[in-house]
């Protein structure tokens, strides 16, 4: 688990692992299409009123909405990557799968690429689902929006990462973990208002944060239909930052729970 | 068991090889002295049994010789290398059973071999697969497709045992798996023991069972305490003195 091969075999084996129990519990599915689909929805209703009004109090409440949605996004895939990993942990798996060859890096590599894959898949249906009903919106925001979403996807995988780590240091009583941190972050990932409204610290704080460019960037292309692409590099920058940040917390807090025996306990 | 002959003919040849060693091991949990200077050999072909009164260390033991918990003091060599340094390599040649534990709930007893049998980098693992199953008699509900959630203490204790062979591995750690057992399989599960143990396969064996220590071990280690207190081929006489 501390060497640093990395096996891809491996790596596979458990993306398909944390994939079986979204097949085999179609409630699962209701977290990655249902609720999203009535975001989605609500948020073309809006779009479709704005463009047909001059109306300021719409065109800010269409930036709230997509800020609303792409937070969203954002919040489940931090909890679908933890409760992943909380899914062998209830079972009392997860001790089986620490005592294989498997690596610390396999195992991040597989919780990210199962979560990846179940984004995938609702972003395909929820695609499916605005062509189907407002095309136009589609091509307005659809292709610009991927560039968006994978920083958002990768942004919350991180985050999802430090709760992992800090459930494996503090047992399960922290399974709450992934809700606590979209929260917290939420309130410096500027998704519902621009950085400018916060006080100083936290404007400052706001720059650290990827999420934060991105909402940024959102709510700049919905009044000049420009996509901001400085704002998308420096975000990919921040990320980057992040991810290693993360993976080395991550790597810290596995050392530390086989020093204190808590890895035992989950 | 024709799986089990594969991967051994190399082995059976050496004798008396030490293949793991526990070397003045010590560990405190929480302020609490749970292990002592624990220092043992386990030979090529050898089964050593673990006993003791409950919160002696046996669990933290064999999770100590897994990688799983890191010792305060001492070491642990597989093959002569240290299980620190090489874990993951290490342990292509180990595995773990404990009732106590259970496979992923939500995916069939297919799905999580299958998985196992991956992660080990088993060459071509359905084949192995088959046979364990077939072995431990789960036949019936590998075919009906049953979720781990759903099958019973018992059951999963079979299905555990499954995973644990299923990479043929030369050193074997139980824990407490026959507690929910039944009679039948506990004595399937001694016939494979002592099948392996002709390959050149060992064990450690972890059980709160007198019996069954003395009719599957070579020899029995009584845990007391965090130290190793006793050392004998067989439990006989008034066993207060191993427990208390």
């Amino acid at each position: 688990m501390f060497s640093h091969t990395f096996s891809p075999s491996r790596c596979l084996a458990l993306t398909k692992h944390f994939l079986y129990a979204m097949k085999r519990n179609p409630t699962r599915l209701i977290e990655i299409l249902v609720w999203p689909a009535f975001e989605i929805l609500l948020f073309s209703f809006l779009a479709v009123a704005v463009t047909h009004s001059e109306d300021q109090v719409l065109s800010t409440g269409l930036g709230i909405i997509a800020g609303l949605v792409f937070w969203n996004f954002f919040s489940r895939i931090v909890q679908e990557t933890i409760a992943q990993f909380m899914d062998d942990v209830i079972s009392k798996n997860m001790q089986n799968i620490l005592v294989t060859p498997v690596t610390v890096y396999e195992l991040l590599c597989g919780l990210s690429l199962a979560s990846i894959i179940k984004m995938m898949i609702s972003i395909l249906f929820l695609s499916l689902l605005i062509l189907g009903i407002y095309p136009s919106l589609f091509t307005l925001i659809g292709v610009v929006s991927l560039a968006w979403i994978a920083i958002l996807v990768l942004y919350a995988i991180s985050l999802s990462f430090v709760g992992v780590a800090l459930i494996i240091l503090f047992g399960t009583r922290l399974s709450f973990i992934g809700s606590l941190l979209s929260i917290s972050i939420q309130v410096i990932a500027c998704a519902f208002y621009p950085r400018t409204v916060l006080p100083p610290v936290l404007y400052q704080l706001s720059f650290l944060v990827p999420a934060s460019y991105v909402f940024e960037s959102i709510r700049e292309f919905l009044v000049t239909s420009v996509a901001n692409t400085s704002e998308f590099l420096i975000a990919s920058i921040m990320l980057l930052f992040t991810l290693v940040l993360s993976i080395l917390f991550f790597q810290f807090a596995f050392d530390k729970a086989r020093s204190t025996a808590s890895l035992t306990k989950i | 068991m024709p799986f089990l002959d594969k991967q051994s003919k190399s082995r059976r040849k050496k004798s008396n090889q030490v293949i793991l060693e526990s070397i003045h091991i010590g560990k405190c949990i929480a302020g609490r002295v749970i292990l002592t200077d624990v220092n043992f050999k386990l030979k090529e072909g050898e089964i050593i049994g673990l006993g003791g009164a409950t919160g002696s260390g046996k669990t933290t033991l064999l999770h100590i010789l897994l990688g799983l918990i890191k010792p305060d003091n001492g070491k642990v060599e597989v093959l002569k290398q240290d299980l620190e340094l090489n874990r993951s390599q290490l342990l292509r040649h180990m595995n773990f059973a404990s009732s106590s534990l259970k496979l992923s709930g939500y995916a069939t007893i297919m799905e999580n071999l299958s998985t196992f049998g991956e992660l080990y980098q088993i060459a071509n693992h359905s084949q192995k697969i088959s046979e364990l199953i077939s072995l431990f008699e789960l036949t019936d509900l590998v075919k009906a497709k049953t979720k781990i959630y759903n099958l019973s203490a018992g059951e999963s204790s079979r299905v555990n045992l499954c995973k644990a062979l299923l990479n043929d591995p030369p050193i074997l750690l139980l824990d407490e798996i026959t507690a929910h057992l039944d009679p039948l399989t506990v004595t399937q599960l001694k016939k494979i023991l002592n099948h392996r143990k002709k390959q050149g396969h060992s064990c450690i064996f972890v059980s709160h069972k007198v019996d069954e220590l003395n009719s599957f071990c070579d020899r029995v280690m009584m845990l007391k305490q965090g130290k190793i207190k006793y050392q004998t081929s067989k439990l006989k006489g008034n066993l207060n003195k191993y427990y208390r």
